[in-house]
């Protein structure tokens, strides 16, 4: 999956409400979608935002062949983080991190 | 919204085992930073293990709700009997339980006087009323965001002679006068949104 299907996927994912959160960070309250802090249409709208030059695919460290999705958007002079993966074969998207970069 | 159900299954990334299926139960998680213990969440767990691995979109308002209430703080402030039945006045007006609802509507004038130097100074007036000085035999304890406190806090600082509990009985007494005297419509009408919500 490219940089413009991850965008796609992850958006609807994020419209269809069909997402988890791995819960380590949600438990640490770093990711701000998972306690409610940020809403999943700012999220979305954060993720359309990204360009390229933004975005990085990686391996997930538990699973090689499973794809993280990393977009860095810049809104309003923010640099925004939002790690998230498909697990093969499924459309759920699994959040990793959603918060402002450091 | 995707909602997942007891008992339903599904798949996680471990972190040193990799995929695993997970199989959602309601337990309680521990909120880190705020070191709140919010009960009965529905989360992922690793079925072999019983680690918690996820936690699907529908548990967020849970976790919402536990943190935000971090976020609050009690205000307790003694009131003349007088003003108790002028809440409960205003409550029979919207016809809602009086118990439910004075604590909204009090959150109401002080948020509005936040925003709102006029109705902040009428709240500070009011308070010096006849009707509120009468001897505070009655208690009112309402929960309120502690940002809204601490602007509380900053108007009464600001005007001399009131202190929270005055701008609180102002409060009241401004109610009594836009509701059950119709003095401001616009209020009267967005109160009733207030009583219906809660």
């Amino acid at each position: 999956m490219g940089f413009k299907a991850a965008k796609i996927a992850i958006v609807a994912a994020l419209r269809a409400g069909d997402y988890l959160h791995e819960a380590r960070d949600a438990r640490a309250e770093k990711n701000l979608l998972a306690v409610g802090d940020i809403e999943p249409e700012e999220v979305a709208r954060l993720v359309l935002r990204t360009t390229s030059r933004n975005y990085r695919a990686s391996p997930h460290h538990a699973d090689r062949s499973v794809v993280v999705h990393t977009f860095r958007p810049r809104v309003d002079r923010e640099v925004w983080y939002i790690k998230a993966y498909f697990l093969t074969g499924e459309e759920t998207a699994a959040f990793i991190s959603v918060h402002r970069a450091e | 919204m995707k909602i997942l159900r007891e008992g339903d299954r599904g798949y996680a990334l471990a972190p040193k085992r990799g995929r695993v299926e997970v199989v959602y139960e309601y337990r309680p998680i521990e909120l880190e930073q705020t070191g709140v213990t919010v009960p009965n969440v529905l989360v992922g767990v690793d079925v072999e293990t019983g680690e918690v691995l996820t936690i699907p979109a529908q548990s967020t308002p849970k976790l919402k709700a536990a943190r935000d209430a971090r976020k609050e703080t009690v205000m307790s402030v003694r009131v003349p009997r007088e003003l108790d039945d002028v809440l409960r006045l205003v409550a029979e007006h919207y016809r809602v339980r009086p118990e439910q609802f004075t604590p909204a509507l009090i959150r109401y004038y002080l948020a509005a006087a936040t925003s709102n130097e006029a109705l902040a100074r009428r709240l500070g007036k009011l308070s010096t009323n006849r009707l509120a000085r009468g001897a505070l035999k009655e208690n009112i304890r309402l929960r309120v965001r502690r940002d809204l406190h601490e602007s509380v806090s900053l108007i009464a600082a600001n005007t001399e002679g009131v202190n929270r509990s005055d701008l609180v009985r102002g409060a009241i007494l401004a109610a009594g006068q836009d509701v059950l005297d119709g003095r401001a419509r616009r209020r009267e009408r967005e109160l009733e949104a207030v009583a219906q919500a809660v």
